[in-house]
């Protein structure tokens, strides 16, 4: 019976990756390589992931109006782990892929009007508004953290930090799963919690 | 209208309390199953919540986005309170994944425990504080302080007539504590299977959903194979599983089929893991 089972995985899973929405079943494995995009920025720039090669980069999903998007905006924890890595030569990209009509889309206007409002430090605001970039990466919820190193493998797929929550009280005293990432691979170690289950809330894909 | 201070200070006593919770798309109270709390004995209390058309709120293990609802009592001395007792949740999917709740309405149960030494006599106040995130389109954290005021007598406690279909309800939504079944579980690659051998013959399995996250891959379609007095369900890990839990804690769900028709009902399970047929 389990060998029978075992047989039949490979079929099995096909199908159930085709019963599962327009997500990728599978989220990207640390370890693998980053997939590669090109989008626009909010300053009308176009930006690939491979003009990046030996730096590291931050990919970070941006709702602008979503709850646990402002628990780190309106705590300054955001802003304040993009200084302080983009201060050693990271690049940070925001990603906002609500969709048209869809809460948190961000036009080039409105990005911009954030950046400044806000008091960000990440390198670029990148539009995705098909969500063809969040879904090849499989971003469930804003915020949803990657880390990709400088040879592109992504090392780290996951939560900002390991207090599940919309308050901004718990900012304070969590582990900053991102943080703990960049510092380990810029040192040459091996990230110690390369994958954590993302909260928050989901993304604004177009239908 | 310029009513002296005093009596606009007893109009506004006399609103509702869910003007406090202006702004957000759920409603909050504590309901009592029994007119009073009887020392030793065991009062049920539940929270209820009233989401607004097309909104709703989060189940123990919210799925892929979405948090779930919190109650942090402040009881008098003598009073124990319980865990929360979550009714079948509802699954909602979207282009962003699957998530689990309770659209309109839920009553969210908790036994509170009172001491053989409570006072007779007088009236007791349970307070709470609830969190909860409301979606539809959007998520707003919503919360409130709630209270009840019970009095403490030592007579068998009457249900109160009000309140007593609700609860028969909710109760009849609860997942049973367990199934009747030899169950069995094991994880192979990247995908658990949980086996269930002689399960009650009008109990039809449908899906086995994991009570916290990160263990299941919360989008996936299980693959059930029936196989004589076997069922077996395939359920791919969640993408972010780094540790194997020893435990496949989960809740069942299953069509019950009876005389009448058939409706859904939900198992707490609890499998432990066989580690040996793990491969790569």
């Amino acid at each position: 019976m389990k060998r029978l089972l075992n047989w039949f995985l490979p079929a099995l899973l096909l199908f159930a990756a085709s019963g599962a929405p327009a997500l990728a079943a599978e989220a990207l494995k640390p370890g693998t390589k980053a997939p590669a995009f090109t989008l626009t920025d909010s300053e009308g720039q176009e930006h690939s992931l491979s003009d990046f090669t030996g730096k590291h980069v931050v990919l970070e999903w941006y709702n602008p109006d979503c709850p646990f998007v402002k628990k780190h905006y309106d705590t300054d924890n955001m802003q304040g782990l993009q200084k302080e890595f983009t201060g050693k030569e990271v690049v940070w990209l925001l990603v906002n892929s609500s969709a048209k009509g869809k809460q948190g889309h961000c036009t080039p206007e409105i990005a911009e009007d954030l950046r400044k409002a806000k008091g960000m430090h990440a390198t670029a605001i990148l539009l995705d508004h098909d969500g063809a970039v969040g879904r090849l990466y499989g971003a469930r919820t804003t915020p949803h953290m990657y880390v990709i190193d400088g040879e592109g493998t992504l090392v780290y797929n996951g939560a900002i930090d390991n207090r599940s929550s919309a308050k901004k009280a718990d900012v304070k005293g969590a582990k900053n799963h991102v943080r703990a990432a960049l510092n380990q691979s810029m040192a040459g170690e091996a990230v110690a919690t390369a994958a954590t289950q993302p909260y928050g809330c989901s993304v604004k894909y177009a239908k | 209208m310029h009513l002296p201070i005093q009596v606009s200070l007893i109009v506004l006593a006399l609103l509702p309390p869910l003007l406090a919770e202006d702004g957000f798309h759920t409603r909050a109270s504590l309901v009592a199953e029994q007119a009073w709390v009887q020392p030793g004995a065991v009062q049920t209390v539940a929270l209820r919540l009233e989401m607004d058309e097309g909104w709703h709120t989060y189940w123990r293990n919210p799925g892929d986005s979405g948090l779930p609802t919190e109650i942090s009592w402040s009881l008098p001395e003598g009073l124990q309170a319980g865990e929360l007792q979550w009714p079948l949740p509802e699954i909602f999917e979207s282009e962003a994944g699957t998530s689990y709740g309770y659209a309109k309405e839920v009553w969210l149960l908790c036994d509170l425990q009172a001491s053989p030494t409570l006072t007779v006599g007088v009236d007791i106040e349970l307070r709470a504080r609830v969190d909860w995130l409301e979606c539809k389109e959007a998520c707003i954290p919503g919360s409130a302080e709630l209270s009840l005021l019970l009095p403490v007598r030592n007579e068998e406690p009457r249900t109160l007539r009000a309140h007593r279909d609700a609860f028969r309800d909710t109760r009849k939504a609860m997942p049973g504590r367990t199934v009747d079944a030899s169950l069995s579980a094991w994880r192979s690659g990247n995908v658990f299977h949980a086996s269930l051998r002689d399960l009650p013959r009008n109990l039809l399995p449908l899906k086995l959903l994991a009570r916290e996250g990160g263990v299941l891959d919360h989008g996936a379609t299980p693959i059930i194979h029936h196989e004589a007095d076997e069922a077996t369900l395939l359920l791919p890990a969640s993408p972010w599983l780094t540790e194997a839990p020893e435990t496949l804690k989960g809740l069942l769900i299953c069509r019950r089929k009876g005389f009448f028709g058939s409706r859904r009902v939900g198992f707490q399970v609890d499998i432990p893991l066989a580690v040996a047929t793990e491969k790569k």
